[in-house]
């Protein structure tokens, strides 16, 4: 210990003169260049050495829970918990308005050595300042910068609603919905970026969803690579779950590069494919990790891309968005896409797909309620008329009546917007088109087959059969996938047909299941 | 009594000065009247002479360990008995925080033969400000105590020992002038 500090040695300053030094140091001011420069200086040098000695029992002690004194906030109480900082909630003095701040965890700081501890926390300081910058309506604000007691702080918007992650594990969110939300957030992303500012830890949990105005909303810009260099981990250089991690960045952390090293690796793409499989894991509400794996072998699962968003198939997400998911978790960067702009533009021509149950909110149970008993008693009339031998108009009069219900719910649907429109056009005209090849089915058949009925009939379903067949196909390019299998059922249904006795009841009992199996698996009818 | 074990009896004196320290850095000032720390750490020492026979097979940094495990357990006791008997700044204490504060110490403290250097040293280092910090007068314990332990500033440490600000300075400045003192001569 440095003798110089020998009480014997020490010239005498009254206490007021303490005091004031006292309090020049707190406030980390330069000392009063009048005084007597040496004994100022040997004050602070004792002052310095104390407090060196007790930091780090001083950062141990302080306990999480008491919130820091903030000059502008009062009422400060906790709400979160992060691996880097904690959450409050707190009164604006000036402006009466709740914020949320976020501070700077203590005991991130407290194990390592001083130059660290600094260096982390200008970091910290930087990333929000950086991140104050950016003004988007889909990331979060943050209005105010500050350090207080050496712990830095930032506030920001208290944002009232539910994590992505929330919603996800709620059914009732439509994959609709939460395409939108990640396409906002994809746009908000590529502001981000080209300030040149990486986000590196984009998952469901950290994009908040305000209540009131349905907004989805990001935080947290740029302090990952933050979280990792202060975390004491022996796998330090992962923030937070690996499960929303590159694969690139899973390998760099499994190869043991530096935490400088991993940060370098984080780029657009890194984030881009973060944003695929949070938008993956929005839909199907599950993690695209193995939970029962360790969080190690997690990490080696994604740096060989051995996820259930490769792996698995689900019902829940539709073709043409798998097909932008997977470009966006491709293992080769090269081939995600190469903003995050460029993904919202693929999100967003996904959404503005023409979309027939937008114009028609009612289809669902008219389909079942209405359609499908129609379809299924029209069958029987026809069966019955035949047996009766009744006159051939009856007959077809009850065969194209099962058009009527469908026809009525085109004249009678609303005009919503363009898109809408579109689809209504299109359906539209594969039904009209529907009706007139039938009529002119029945019409060849009759020329051909006068005078048996019978005969007619008989060649009608299979032909009959074959033109919904026809429908089915056309009718999934736009709308929903599996009108694709209900095109190849309908295309045997058309063969059975032709040998069954039984046509009739076969056709209506079959086309009214079709009804009940549209009513209920095609999830854009789930959709609000 | 075996001289190992009149070692270790030995070694609980010299662990007091650092414990009572510990225990009154740890104990929020708003408890004072309520929780004395040397009366917990008397008791933690009771605790460990009742069971030298387990302890004295254990090497330093084990034994100082268990120590610091009897006193986070002797002061969580505390606060629980003051919360039961409805003391208002008890119910606001986190038990898990307290816990929490504790487990950092230990990282702090925490040592065997296999520890690095730098961190045998900061250890010893504390061990050492701790100790000395018993040598002081009760007032500069105090004072430097909330200044350097607890983090409070001069007005705040002025409030919580109801004295001048000035008064504190002086406290202050003496109270490290002594503690230097103590640890260089010691070295």
């Amino acid at each position: 210990m440095n003798t110089s500090y020998h009480r014997g040695d020490e010239p005498i300053l009254s206490d007021d003169e303490l005091a004031v030094l006292e309090r020049a140091i707190e406030a980390g001011e330069d000392l009063e260049a009048a005084g007597d420069l040496e004994r100022q200086n040997a004050h602070r040098s004792a002052f310095e050495l104390i407090d060196k000695l007790a930091a780090p029992i001083r950062l141990a002690i302080e306990s999480n829970n008491s919130p820091p004194k903030l000059e502008d906030y009062e009422e400060l109480t906790e709400i979160a918990r992060g691996g880097m900082g904690v959450v409050y909630r707190g009164l604006h003095r000036k402006t009466q308005r709740y914020d949320a701040i976020k501070v700077m965890r203590p005991d991130r700081i407290a194990g390592a050595a001083r130059e660290t501890a600094i260096l982390l926390r200008l970091q910290f300081l930087r990333e929000s300042q950086l991140a104050a910058r950016v003004a988007h309506e889909h990331i979060v604000p943050i209005y105010q910068v500050g350090e207080s007691q050496d712990r830095p702080w930032f506030s920001m918007q208290l944002v009232d609603g539910s994590s992505l992650y929330e919603l996800s594990q709620t059914a009732s969110v439509s994959a609709e919905r939460m395409v939108r939300y990640i396409q906002q957030i994809a746009r908000a992303v590529d502001v981000v970026h080209r300030h040149g500012i990486l986000h590196g830890d984009i998952k469901p949990q950290n994009i908040l969803v305000e209540h009131q105005t349905d907004r989805p909303l990001i935080g947290d810009f740029g302090l990952a690579d933050l979280a990792a260099a202060s975390s004491n981990r022996p796998d330090a250089g992962i923030a937070g779950t690996p499960a929303y991690m590159a694969p690139e960045l899973a390998r760099a952390a499994i190869q043991g590069q530096s935490k400088d090293d991993i940060a370098a690796t984080r780029s657009v793409s890194t984030d881009v494919y973060s944003l695929g499989v949070t938008l993956w894991a929005a839909i199907t509400g599950r993690s695209p990790c193995d939970s029962n794996r360790t969080p190690a072998e997690q990490l080696a699962d994604v740096a060989i891309s051995n996820l259930r968003c490769h792996n698995e198939k689900s019902i829940d997400v539709p073709p043409a968005l798998m097909r932008i998911i997977k470009r966006c978790v491709s293992r080769d960067p090269e081939s995600r896409y190469s903003n995050a702009g460029q993904f919202a533009d693929e999100l967003a021509t996904w959404l503005n797909r023409p979309h027939w149950n937008r114009h028609f909110p009612q289809l669902r149970r008219l389909l079942w309620v209405v359609v499908a008993p129609i379809l299924l008693s029209s069958g029987l009339m026809v069966q019955s008329l035949l047996s009766m031998k009744a006159n051939e108009f009856w007959i077809w009069l009850a065969i194209f009546g099962g058009y009527a219900p469908l026809f009525a719910t085109f004249l009678f649907s609303q005009r919503i917007d363009h898109v809408a429109q579109q689809a209504r056009r299109e359906l539209w005209s594969i039904w009209v088109g529907h009706l007139c090849v039938s009529l002119a089915g029945m019409i060849a058949l009759h020329i051909l087959c006068e005078p048996e009925v019978d005969q007619v009939i008989k060649f009608f379903y299979p032909f009959w059969a074959a033109i919904s067949a026809l429908t089915f196909f056309a009718k999934s390019g736009n709308f929903w996938s599996g009108y694709r299998w209900l095109g190849v059922a309908w295309s045997l249904i058309a063969v059975l047909l032709s040998v069954t006795p039984w046509a009739p009841v076969v056709f209506g009992t079959l086309a009214a299941t079709t009804c009940l199996v549209i009513a209920r698996t095609d999830r854009s009818f789930l959709e609000k | 009594m075996k001289p190992i074990q009149q070692q270790k009896e030995e070694d609980l004196e010299k662990i007091r000065p650092i414990l009572i320290s510990l225990a009154e850095a740890m104990i929020s000032p708003a408890f004072r009247g309520h929780i004395d720390a040397s009366d917990l750490v008397q008791q933690t020492l009771m605790e460990a002479h009742c069971r030298i026979e387990d302890l004295y097979s254990l090497d330093d940094g084990p034994f100082f360990a268990w120590m610091r495990a009897a006193l986070r357990n002797n002061v969580l006791d505390a606060i629980r008995h003051l919360k039961t008997a409805k003391n208002n700044i008890a119910r606001n204490v986190r038990e898990s925080d307290l816990q929490d504060s504790f487990a950092r110490l230990d990282q702090l403290l925490a040592v065997d033969e296999t520890s690095p250097s730098q961190v045998l040293q900061r250890s010893d280092e504390i061990s050492r400000l701790l100790a000395a910090l018993q040598t002081l007068p009760d007032k500069q314990r105090m004072a430097v105590m909330l200044k350097h332990l607890r983090g409070h500033s001069l007005k705040e440490v002025s409030e919580i020992l109801q004295v001048s600000e000035s008064a504190v300075a002086g406290l202050l400045h003496r109270g490290r002038q002594q503690l230097l003192q103590c640890m260089g001569g010691e070295q």
